[in-house]
Formats: structure tokens, C-alpha cells, sequence
């Protein structure tokens, strides 16, 4: 009698155990529910806002790019042809005046020659701010030209090449100048830097992406030296606003750069 | 006119109140609150037939199973609105289907109209609280918190009544059919005292939270 009532006792109490454990479940499951959504939130909200900082830094980017378009057109066009009727007047004094007082000759000559230097300091800070053979030939072009100048300066001989040229499109603007402005960096890096003999420069497009394969056979690269934080920050700054990648490989010797940008 | 009679009738009291009074207040509800309003207006009217059929000795039970399903859903839908964005409405809304199709099945076939509704209450009971100890949970995060906004206040407060109400009460929900089978008349109505009592608790809760959000609004 008293086993049964135990029995009975059991066959109440434990449905009962069963429910609280049922309780315990349940809520485990519904905290960790919550935690998931919370970290795939926070997850998209990281994400929101590394978005909106490449925006920022592409439209500071841009706005850069366009300041330095203005200048260089302005000093060009102004500053250039100022300076240039500056030039011709000296020519025509020298001319008219030149044989007759040797001196005043000798003077203009002076000023013509300085004139001369202006000219073609002006010139040059214009391409440099912005190469008027990228919207002329585009980038692939005016990269070709430079890696060309290089080795024609003697000292290093640079190798370009790119793949079938249909996949890149680089319509955009911004596009253009940044692949430009990064080959640059890299290029000028091993000019001043790197005691190299040789370097490549590979541009590769496809459907999906555009990539640049940079090696140079010099001293290679210390990533966390100081003197090399502005323009590689400037560098990363530039690729992050576009979205890509940039991987630094030390060699056995010289240093290889993989960068790549999604294909818009 | 028993003692524990004459308590079982003074409980009503408040809860008639509350109904009336929120009643001619509804429209002036923000829609996240309104399922609260929506409850104590509903067992307001439901306490006032049940207590009238008792007067009349009358079995009352079938209040409790037209109660269950429809308390079930609006608190349902309240928790679904704290969870959002946390928790997929569907689970929720199967949730609330399958208890409601339970909860009629239950009263046609097993547990008739007559009969102490253990099972429902007992699954309800369950139910609520997961939901509220996941709710006190989710209230510590205030990452999850963020779309609550002002609401959070009466959050806290319902939320306080369905634990206080269903951790309590899941005993006599889970044995009541024992109660009613094997206690005195006398001793049951006790049984059934303490969670009269423990419903006002909650409905005081739940009218706190209604209060809390008017004071919101109003400043």
C-alpha cells in the first residue's frame, strides 16, 4: 500500500521535474537565440560603419583628386601662359635691344633662363598633381610611359605588363587615379629606398576584379619603420576607399605587393 | 457569507475597476501598450460572468478555458513586441497557434468545458515563464534593449506580473485537478484564494505598466 502511494507519489512528481527542466531548456534556448541575433546586429552594424568610413574616405579622396585637377589646370592654363608671354617679351627686348647694350643682354638672358626654370617647374608640379595623359591615354597607358621613363633614367630597369585589357573597366575616375597614384608610391618606394636593379609592374582584370602585382628585387621593406607610415597609411587609405586589398610580401630579396580591387 | 467568500469577492473589486476605467481610456493608448490594456479589460469582463455564474452555483469552469487561449495570445503578442528583432515572429506566432489548437482540442476532448484545464494552464505556465526569465535576461542587455525606448519601464512591470503570477501558480495549475478531485470543498477555495490573489498581483503589475507609459507620454 505504502509502495503504491511512493509509486503514485513519483508518477505525479516527476512530470513535474520534467516541467521545470523543460523551463531551464527553454530559456537557455531563447538566451542563446538572443545572443546570436545580438552578435549577427552588432555584426551589420559593424559592418554600416566601416561602410560609411570607405565613403568618407572616398569622397575625401575624390575631393582631393579634384582640388589637385583644379590647381593643375589653374597653373596651366593661368600661372603657364602668364609666364610664357613673360618669356616672349623677354625675346623681343633681347632682340630689339640685345646687340646694341651687351650687358642689359646679358641680364635678360638671365631672366629668360629663370623664366625658362618657372616654366618648367610649373609644368611639372601640374603633371604631377594630375598627368593629363591618364584622361588623354588612360592609366594603363601613362603607367607604361612611366615604367618606360624609369628605366630609361638608367638606374633600374622596369617591366610592365597587363593582361586582356577588356575586363578593366576603369571608367571611373577615381579608379584610374588611384591605381595610378598607388604604381606610383610603390615606384617611387624603390627608387629612393630600395637600392633595387629591377622591378615589375603586373596589371591583371578580370570579370570579378582588378589586380596589381608589384615585385621589386631590392632591400625589401620594414612595414613597421616610421618613415614608411605616411605614404603606405596614404596608400591603404586610397585602396580601403575603393574597397580592396593590399598584401605586403618580403622576399628573399625585394619586397612583392599583391593589391586588389573589386571590378565595378 | 463565508470568509473566504467574502475575500474572493473583494478581489474582484479592483480588477472590475481597472476594467472600466481603462475601458474609457483605451483609444488614449500607444499601440505597444494596448495588448496590456486589451487583457485587463478582457479578464474584467470574463471575472464578472465567472463570478456571477458562481453566485448562482453555476459551474464556471468554462470561463477559465475561454481565458486561457485568449490571455495566452495577447501575452504572446506582447513578448513578441520585446523580442523583436531578437526573436523570429514565426516561432512566436507558431507558438501561439499550436497552444491555441491545444487549448480547444484539450477542452472538446480531454479536459472538458466542466473540468479544471490543468494541462493548458500548466503549458501555458511553462511557457510564460521561459518567457519572462528570458525576459529579465534580455532587459540586462542594454545592446538588446535599444528599441524599446521608454517602453522598457512597463516592460519591466508586465513582466514582473507574469513571473510573480505563473512561477506561483504553475503548482496549482499542474495539480489542480487533485485539488478539486481530493481536497475539501473549503480547502480548495483557499487553493483557489491564493491565486485570486495572485492574479490581482499581476493585474496591479500590469496596470502599473499602463500607468508608467501614460506618465511617459504625458511628460
Amino acid at each position: 500500500m505504502e509502495a503504491e502511494e511512493h509509486l503514485s507519489f513519483i508518477r505525479t512528481l516527476l512530470p513535474f521535474v520534467g516541467v521545470i527542466f523543460l523551463i531551464a531548456i527553454g530559456v537557455i534556448l531563447l538566451t542563446q537565440q538572443f545572443r546570436k541575433n545580438l552578435y549577427k546586429e552588432e555584426l551589420k552594424q559593424v559592418e554600416l560603419r566601416r561602410k560609411h568610413i570607405t565613403e568618407i574616405s572616398k569622397s575625401t579622396i575624390m575631393g582631393q583628386e579634384l582640388e589637385r585637377k583644379r590647381i593643375s589646370q589653374d597653373l596651366h592654363d593661368s600661372l603657364g601662359a602668364v609666364l610664357s608671354i613673360v618669356k616672349m617679351h623677354i625675346l623681343q627686348i633681347e632682340r630689339k635691344h640685345g646687340s646694341t647694350n651687351p650687358s642689359l643682354a646679358s641680364d635678360l638672358m638671365n631672366i629668360r633662363s629663370l623664366t625658362e626654370n618657372a616654366i618648367e617647374s610649373m609644368r611639372r608640379i601640374s603633371h604631377e598633381l594630375m598627368p593629363p595623359q591618364i584622361e588623354r591615354f588612360g592609366v594603363l597607358d601613362t603607367l607604361e610611359q612611366t615604367c618606360r621613363q624609369v628605366t630609361e633614367a638608367g638606374n633600374i630597369k622596369c617591366k610592365f605588363t597587363t593582361t586582356d585589357q577588356s575586363y578593366i573597366h576603369l571608367t571611373e575616375e577615381l579608379m584610374s587615379l588611384t591605381i595610378y597614384r598607388v604604381c606610383l608610391e610603390l615606384i617611387n618606394n624603390t627608387i629612393k629606398h630600395s637600392n633595387a636593379s629591377e622591378l615589375s609592374l603586373e596589371i591583371i582584370g578580370s570579370k570579378e576584379s582588378i589586380t596589381i602585382e608589384y615585385k621589386d628585387n631590392g632591400d625589401g621593406i620594414d612595414l613597421k619603420s616610421k618613415s614608411n607610415g605616411a605614404g603606405l597609411k596614404n596608400m591603404n587609405n586610397r585602396i580601403n576607399s575603393l574597397s580592396g586589398t593590399i598584401e605586403y610580401n618580403n622576399e628573399v630579396k625585394g619586397i612583392s605587393v599583391f593589391i586588389s580591387f573589386p571590378n565595378i | 457569507m463565508s470568509l473566504t467568500k467574502f475575500i474572493l469577492i473583494i478581489c474582484h473589486i479592483p480588477i472590475f475597476y481597472i476594467s472600466i476605467n481603462l475601458l474609457f481610456k483605451f483609444s488614449q493608448f500607444r499601440h505597444e501598450i494596448k495588448p496590456v490594456a486589451t487583457y485587463l479589460i478582457l479578464t474584467g469582463i470574463l471575472f464578472a460572468i465567472s463570478l456571477v455564474l458562481w453566485f448562482y452555483n453555476v459551474n464556471n469552469l468554462i470561463i477559465l478555458h475561454i481565458l486561457v487561449p485568449l490571455r495566452f495570445l495577447l501575452l504572446i503578442t506582447i513578448y513578441n513586441k520585446i523580442f523583436s528583432g531578437y526573436l523570429p515572429k514565426w516561432i512566436m506566432q507558431i507558438v501561439a497557434v499550436i497552444f491555441c489548437i491545444f487549448s480547444i482540442v484539450n477542452t472538446f476532448l480531454f479536459e472538458t468545458y466542466d473540468t479544471f484545464n490543468s494541462s493548458a494552464l500548466t503549458i501555458e505556465g511553462v511557457v510564460m515563464i521561459i518567457l519572462s526569465l528570458s525576459t529579465y535576461l534580455f532587459l540586462i542587455d542594454k545592446r538588446m534593449t535599444k528599441h524599446l525606448k521608454d517602453f522598457k519601464r512597463s516592460i519591466e512591470w508586465v513582466n514582473s506580473g507574469v513571473f510573480i503570477y505563473y512561477t506561483t501558480t504553475l503548482t496549482v495549475s499542474y495539480f489542480g485537478k487533485f485539488i478539486i478531485e481530493l481536497l475539501s470543498p473549503e480547502l480548495s477555495r483557499y487553493t483557489w484564494m491564493v491565486n485570486s490573489i495572485l492574479i490581482i498581483i499581476m493585474h496591479y503589475c500590469f496596470y502599473i505598466a499602463i500607468w508608467k507609459q501614460k506618465n511617459i507620454s504625458h511628460s
